[in-house]
């Protein structure tokens, strides 16, 4: 018998609303355009507060130099490290890796991390992997900082 | 410091070793290279054959016995390694060719300007060195191309290939590996009381590091799940113990689930993992509904859920990796869940074993001309009922 805990396919993507853009044509027009973009890190720091930017993709090819490039910006007395991923169009699990690296060495040394502005398409892989659930994810940067404070 | 290179001089001309000895010698002195002797080709390639320690030939042309022309040839059969430079006449532009034609690395002219000699000799060794560091890194790859084919077999040997099956259900299983090893795996245990525990999982990354990781993951989710427990006890207790020493923060995703072939009850757990889709007897289908869980392997002490369906007699259960789900073609659109029900859709499989090649082949399909950039894993459960 078809219990109540089951969905047809349809239903349950826009219920949970994860695979929401999978095989559309938004996420595929996204990931077409920054395809062959390299991972660049921007970073800015106020108050204490370092915020990295980081745009592109980064897949198993640059995801040692989107290390190195998180790494070398982060500085020892740095209380606080947002980074924004609203430009990031695509992460693959050796990016993802990365994050949580620097999210495990941070926290070893009492700094605040966040990540903000996510895509839905990065949003959605956070979900999957569970991630959302273990690295704090706000919308906007002054959100995240906020959530630090008090 | 390494050894001198060792010149070898083919000459008929006897002047010409004191010479050589006498205008070279501080290049000799410094242990850059040294100078032997030889009266025509074959004294040539007996010298050769003797030690084998000849890097470079300067040799004549006209000579008794054997001339340098012939030598050419005959130097690549005694060490193919060795590179060879010609001393011609001056304008002697037909043999120059035919010499380098023979594989003559570059020529000097009579009479011999001592100053451009060194030139090219330093120039021909340059050349050596490279190719012969090029050799050398040559050898290691074939060697590790080879340890990584062996590793490939091995890691091959361990994914199951023959499945429990019984009048109640079927299982089938395959993995396809975008490079030689692979992080996806899949794993059937029989578990107490006729029940079988079934397991999907995608390591992050891809090729050696990933590899090393699966196995140890799929040793570790072996051995608890026969061991103890419910799929959401399972996953947290393998989740810690990868989280033991795990200093690079590999992870895997893993969905874990328990069937009871009697009563069709699968209870699943998820770390991480995309859910499974059921595709049911009539060609529909839908996707489990999700349990939230971290990936194992990141942060340990983490609690995992479970949940429970039941599966109506004739429904298929597809557990992939996201090398199903996210297959590229060369448009950069993904392959996706709903091309995924959609396989189905008009022709429901008749077992496991055609549902799990049919998704196979859609995803081929789907990538065309794209390369396979991701490890694909499909693993399909058949409740008969």
């Amino acid at each position: 018998m078809r219990g109540a805990n089951k969905y047809n396919c349809g239903r349950q993507i826009a219920h949970i609303g994860l695979w929401q853009k999978m095989g559309g044509n938004c996420d595929s027009h996204i990931r077409n355009k920054k395809r062959w973009d390299p991972v660049e890190t921007i970073t800015a720091r106020e108050d204490g507060v370092l915020i990295a930017k980081a745009s592109g993709r980064v897949d198993g090819a640059n995801a040692r130099e989107f290390q190195n490039n998180l790494e070398q910006a982060i500085e020892s007395d740095d209380k606080i490290v947002i980074l924004n991923l609203r430009e990031l169009s695509y992460i693959s699990s050796a990016g993802l890796r990365v994050i949580l690296l620097v999210a495990k060495s941070l926290q070893s040394r009492n700094t605040e991390f966040a990540i903000c502005e996510l895509q839905d398409s990065i949003l959605e892989v956070f979900q999957i992997s569970g991630f959302d659930q273990i690295i704090p994810v706000h919308a906007s940067e002054s959100e995240a900082i906020a959530s630090f404070s008090g | 410091m390494p050894e001198p290179y060792k010149i070898l001089v083919v000459d008929d001309e006897p002047d010409l070793e004191p010479l050589v000895k006498q205008r070279m010698r501080r290049q000799v002195r410094s242990g850059r290279y040294t100078f032997v002797f030889a009266q025509n080709g074959v004294e040539a390639l007996e010298r050769m054959g003797q030690e084998g320690d000849v890097d470079m030939v300067l040799s004549d042309i006209n000579m008794p016995r054997m001339d340098g022309l012939t030598l050419l040839e005959q130097i690549p059969t005694v060490d193919p390694n060795v590179r060879s430079v010609i001393v011609s006449a001056y304008g002697d532009m037909k043999n120059i060719r035919t010499a380098m034609n023979r594989g003559a690395f570059d020529f000097v002219t009579k009479p011999i300007d001592f100053e451009d000699l060194q030139i090219t000799i330093e120039r021909t060794l340059r050349h050596m060195e490279e190719w012969r560091d090029a050799l050398i890194s040559r050898d290691k790859l074939v060697a590790l191309q080879n340890e990584l084919e062996v590793a490939s077999k091995i890691q091959q040997s361990i994914l199951p290939t023959e499945f429990p099956k019984s009048a109640d259900y079927e299982i089938y299983a395959g993995m396809s590996p975008a490079r030689e090893v692979a992080g996806d795996f899949y794993d059937v245990v029989r578990l107490a009381n006729g029940k079988v525990g079934l397991a999907i999982a995608d390591v992050s990354d891809k090729g050696v590091p990933s590899a090393l990781f699966m196995m140890s993951s799929r040793t570790l989710l072996k051995g608890t799940a026969v061991g103890v427990g419910s799929p959401s006890e399972v996953l947290a207790e393998v989740n810690d113990m990868l989280c033991e020493g795990n200093e690079t923060v590999t992870f895997v995703t893993v969905l874990y689930a328990e069937y009871n072939p009697a009563n069709g009850k699968f209870i699943y757990s998820n770390g991480g993992h995309t859910m499974p889709v059921v595709i049911h007897a009539d060609g529909t289908s839908s996707l489990l509904p999700p349990t939230r869980g971290v990936a194992l392997g990141v942060m340990p002490g983490l609690e995992y859920q479970q949940k429970t369906t039941t599966l109506s007699p004739g429904d298929m259960v597809i557990l992939y990796t996201d090398g199903v789900s996210e297959a590229m073609n060369a448009d950069n659109e993904e392959f996706g869940i709903e091309r995924l029900c959609k396989i189905f859709a008009d022709s429901p499989p008749k077992s496991a074993v055609e549902a799990n090649r049919r998704v196979f082949e859609a995803v081929s399909e789907f990538a065309g001309e794209a390369p396979q950039s991701d490890d694909v894993a499909c693993l399909t459960l058949h409740h008969r009922g």
